[in-house]
């Protein structure tokens, strides 16, 4: 009897020691400022980066509704329904309406932007969406560190002229260009040989070279 | 007279056989030692073979191609057409030993097959624009950033192709009769600057000398090395190209500018009066200095450059410049330089294919939707075309193998010269040392610091990396093979990694020695390496990602204990740091305090929030150059710190290669999908490192981010009640 409760306890003990070690390993951040303040009504607002200061922002005329632009948490609201439509809901389609895509970046920036001024956000949470930003910024190749307005607008304004580039071209039909295709391939293979030239000639050298150090 | 007959003979004799000799690259090389000697041949005997085999294989294809008299299908076969005499031209070259030439004549089959293929027309394309009717003044200054940022790789890839025309001409291929014919089909070097100077982009009366362009008066050795305000790019794309320039493109043009304000004539003619232009050129000023300000360079620098350059503006720029817009500068610039013609420029940008933009657009957004939409292609990565075998390398190839390899190489991979447009020092524009076929081991064509120039540093670098003796460094000829190169020991290593992975090597030095060639860099790297720098100036090179190969030669020893010394570290040996690109000799953080809080208030970071020193414990060394790439691409220092600890420094030096390419990934977008076809796995780095995939599993972990992100909002719609992200009726995602 007593042998059975020993060999319960040890492995009660075992199974204690297993989740704890899982919960620190999960309780390890992968954020910086989140160490130190977790909310950002903790956060000095001159000690954040110039990245986690709100920006009041004169949007594009089309962007939102005039009733909406009355008030903050409406552009809120609307922002986090265009990036949960795109980003989220239809993450799948994103390749097929790039246009969309980029457009859509802008509420992106708009829905950060209104985070930094909530006082109860999370310090942790704006860290992640803000590598998330960073990520979409490649697109246009804007900095990480422009500001939010410039952003937006480079977003909007661009997903505006592909919309219009994808409205146009939707309606046109593909040419029959069997003979282009085959001279672009000829010219693709050439490139992908002449590559594989260059390297070849590298390491062939390398390998010489290898041979007589080590004779 | 017959003896004056006789000696004006022997004297041209001589001087042929000289100047041959000079132009011989591979006896030249071969004359080093015995190890260069059977390195050079090797790399000549196989490029001399797989080109036999490319040509075989390219007119087997042409046969099976039909009679056509439709353009586009005719441009393509003239362009195939040139593309053959190009390959028979490599076969010449190697014959006479210039293989600078060879390779450069691959290279510029390669360019003209890039413009070939991209004049076809997609369905991308637009007919009629009216930005004006549709498009308020604020998203017309957008576009024209996004325009400008978008069309940098278009003038990179004609910069580096003019570099190419001018060593394969010298060495006998009329590059002109070529550019003639593919420019009567409209797609030659001349259409391309022609399509570019309709957008502002370039102008072809600054280059040319000309209104129209004419093979006959461009000169490729001068357009090649030319900088953004050279060019003649409008103020209101040079905002955009800036800002995907580095800091040394934009200081150079800053420099261009001040020397001679009338570089900036591309504007409206009826513009031009002198306060018109001395108005632009405010705007355009204050412009770049915003560019510099989000790269990263404090209002204090920026002030010190105005005043080095004199130029007002900027020597009293306020810190109001870190609150403004670098969106409103360029809509008054817009205004000022007539919103009509800006309007036609963007409009022309996004219609003509030929300039880049959309095709530009697209790529990326394709990484970006594919990578959070977790589906990465690997399109296009295969070579279809079985007739040429990529080269299998031994398990366990040493790194000197490597080095000796991409040293042999480097000369013939760099003839072209690095683009003018992110400011190289001279000796590797195009025309300069780096296409010089002779052996000068006197001269480092990276301004590396005196001091190790000239001393055993060189020696003891390669020692250090290589773990051989230098009796034996000397005996194999394994330093004069280097040195021949001009380039440090560590970018040598560079170009051997990137180079075996069958990666862009222009494009990896171009990332290392940008900024050189710019004299503002060059002083604040002088003042670091003298210690009169201020914990400022520190910071703004490590946060403007402006640490890279280059700086860390210029700085020479002095100068990387001092930057190092600020970011806490210290290193068992400055020089070798300094010349390894501290592929190896980094130290390593000992603890997070001794960073100096100046340094670290200077990178925008709470030095009070240095505290830790969980991650110092945990590195044994700290890799600047991908440190100062992190921070700039906006990490904060810790995860800067993280991403470039050196975990094991034993394995590190045993295996430079993997170190120097995972350096050239972190630096810059080396990866084009169509880069990856040699993917022989000869450093060890996990493989998904060498593909364009590393981005898409970075955004993979982003879209990750940015779902738990919005989850820990109560408010968030994916959290209300109802939300569905299949639509029920159908079953289907939602349609847009």
């Amino acid at each position: 009897m007593l042998k059975k409760i020993l060999i319960h306890l040890f492995l009660l003990s075992l199974i204690v020691v297993f989740f704890n070690d899982k919960q620190l390993k999960a309780s390890e951040k992968k954020c910086f400022y989140c160490k130190e303040y977790k909310y950002l009504k903790d956060w000095p607002i001159e000690k954040r980066p110039k990245a986690y200061i709100y920006e009041e922002i004169k949007y594009p005329d089309d962007m939102f509704k005039k009733k909406t632009l009355k008030s903050k948490n409406l552009i809120k609201k609307r922002a986090g329904e265009k990036v949960a439509h795109r980003f989220v809901k239809s993450k799948g389609q994103l390749n097929k309406y790039q246009h969309l895509m980029i457009r859509d970046s802008a509420y992106f920036e708009v829905m950060f932007n209104e985070k930094l001024n909530e006082k109860l956000a999370k310090v942790e949470s704006l860290e992640s969406l803000k590598k998330a930003r960073d990520a979409i910024r490649q697109s246009l190749k804007i900095s990480p560190n422009a500001s939010s307005s410039e952003a937006i607008y480079k977003f909007w304004a661009t997903g505006k002229i592909m919309t219009k580039i994808y409205n146009q071209n939707k309606k046109k039909k593909k040419k029959d260009d069997e003979e282009i295709i085959k001279r672009v391939k000829i010219l693709n293979d050439l490139k992908k040989q002449i590559t594989i030239t260059k390297s070849n000639a590298q390491k062939a050298a390398t390998i010489e070279a290898d041979k007589n150090i080590n004779d | 007279m017959i003896r004056f007959k006789i000696f004006t003979k022997l004297i041209i004799f001589l001087l042929f056989t000289f100047s041959s000799l000079a132009d011989n690259y591979v006896e030249n090389v071969s004359g080093i030692s015995e190890l260069a000697d059977r390195s050079v041949k090797a790399a000549v005997s196989q490029i001399n073979s797989d080109t036999e085999k490319v040509i075989n294989n390219l007119n087997n294809q042409i046969e099976k191609l039909n009679d056509t008299n439709n353009d586009i299908e005719t441009a393509l076969d003239v362009s195939i057409e040139e593309a053959q005499k190009a390959l028979e031209f490599v076969q010449e070259s190697l014959n006479s030993g210039d293989m600078p030439a060879a390779v450069q004549s691959l290279n510029l089959i390669e360019s003209v097959a890039d413009i070939a293929i991209n004049s076809v027309p997609s369905l991308n394309q637009i007919e009629n624009i009216n930005l004006q009717e549709d498009f308020s003044d604020e998203e017309i200054s957008a576009l024209a950033s996004v325009t400008g940022a978008m069309v940098v790789e278009k003038v990179l890839d004609v910069q580096k192709m003019a570099g190419q025309m001018n060593v394969v001409n010298k060495a006998g291929l009329n590059t002109s009769n070529m550019m003639n014919s593919l420019d009567e089909k409209g797609i030659g070097i001349g259409s391309v600057i022609s399509n570019l100077s309709e957008v502002g982009v370039v102008n072809v009366e600054k280059i040319t000398g000309k209104k129209d362009f004419q093979i006959e008066n461009f000169n490729t050795e001068n357009f090649s090395s030319m900088d953004v305000v050279e060019i003649g790019m409008t103020p209101t794309l040079m905002q955009g190209a800036l800002g995907e320039l580095p800091l040394g493109a934009a200081t150079k043009a800053l420099e261009t500018l001040s020397k001679d304000p009338n570089e900036m004539m591309s504007l409206d003619a009826s513009l031009i009066t002198s306060e018109a232009i001395a108005e632009t050129l405010g705007l355009t000023a204050d412009s770049i200095a915003k560019t510099m300000s989000i790269k990263g360079l404090s209002v204090e620098t920026i002030s010190d450059v105005g005043k080095e350059l004199n130029i007002e503006n900027l020597s009293e720029i306020s810190e109001e410049i870190t609150r403004q817009s670098s969106l409103s500068d360029l809509n008054e610039i817009i205004q000022s330089t007539g919103l009509e013609n800006v309007t036609k420029s963007i409009e022309l940008a996004f219609t003509d294919e030929s300039i880049g933009v959309t095709k530009a657009i697209t790529k990326n957004a394709n990484l970006i939707s594919e990578a959070l939409s977790k589906k990465s292609a690997k399109k296009g990565l295969k070579n279809e075309n079985n007739t040429l075998e990529n080269i299998e390398l031994p398990e366990n190839i040493s790194d000197t193998g490597i080095l000796i390899g991409a040293a042999i190489l480097a000369k013939p991979n760099l003839a072209s010269g690095v683009q003018g447009l992110v400011a190289p020092p001279e000796g590797l524009k195009s025309g300069g040392l780096i296409s010089d076929s002779e052996v000068s081991v006197a001269s480092n064509l990276t301004n590396v610091d005196e001091s190790l120039a000239t001393s055993n540093a060189m020696k003891e670098t390669l020692g250090k990396m290589t773990n051989i003796e230098e009796n034996k460094i000397s005996d194999l000829g394994i330093d004069k093979i280097v040195e021949n190169t001009g380039l440090t020991p560590g970018l040598v290593a560079t170009i051997g990694s990137v180079g075996l992975n069958g990666l862009d090597i222009n494009k990896a030095v171009a990332e290392n020695v940008a900024g050189i060639g710019s004299e503002t860099i060059q002083k604040i790297s002088q003042s670091i390496a003298d210690g009169t720098a201020n914990s400022q100036t520190v910071a703004d090179l490590i946060s403007s990602g402006s640490v890279n190969h280059g700086t860390l030669g210029l700085v020479g020893a002095n100068g990387v204990k001092n930057l190092s010394k600020a970011m806490g570290i210290e290193n068992e040996d400055n020089a070798l740091v300094s010349l390894s690109g501290g592929i190896v000799g980094s130290g390593s953080v000992e603890s997070l305090e001794n960073i100096n809080p100046e340094v670290v208030e200077g990178l925008g970071i709470d030095p009070s929030m240095i505290t830790s020193n969980a991650i110092a414990e945990t590195m044994l060394g700290v890799d600047l150059v991908k440190m100062s790439s992190a921070i700039s691409n906006g990490m904060s220092l810790t995860e800067a710190l993280e991403s470039s600890a050196l975990e094991d420094l034993e394995d590190v030096e045993i295996n430079i290669a993997s170190m120097a390419l995972s350096q050239s990934l972190a630096s810059g977008e080396l990866i084009k999908d169509e880069d990856i076809q040699v993917s022989a796995d000869i450093s060890g780095i996990d493989s998904s490192l060498i593909t364009s995939n590393a981005m898409a599993e970075t955004l993979g972990a982003a879209a990750s981010n940015m779902q738990s992100g919005m989850g820990m909002d109560p408010n968030a719609p994916t959290n209300q009640p109802g939300y569905n992200a299949i639509d029920p009726a159908t079953g289907e995602a939602p349609k847009p």
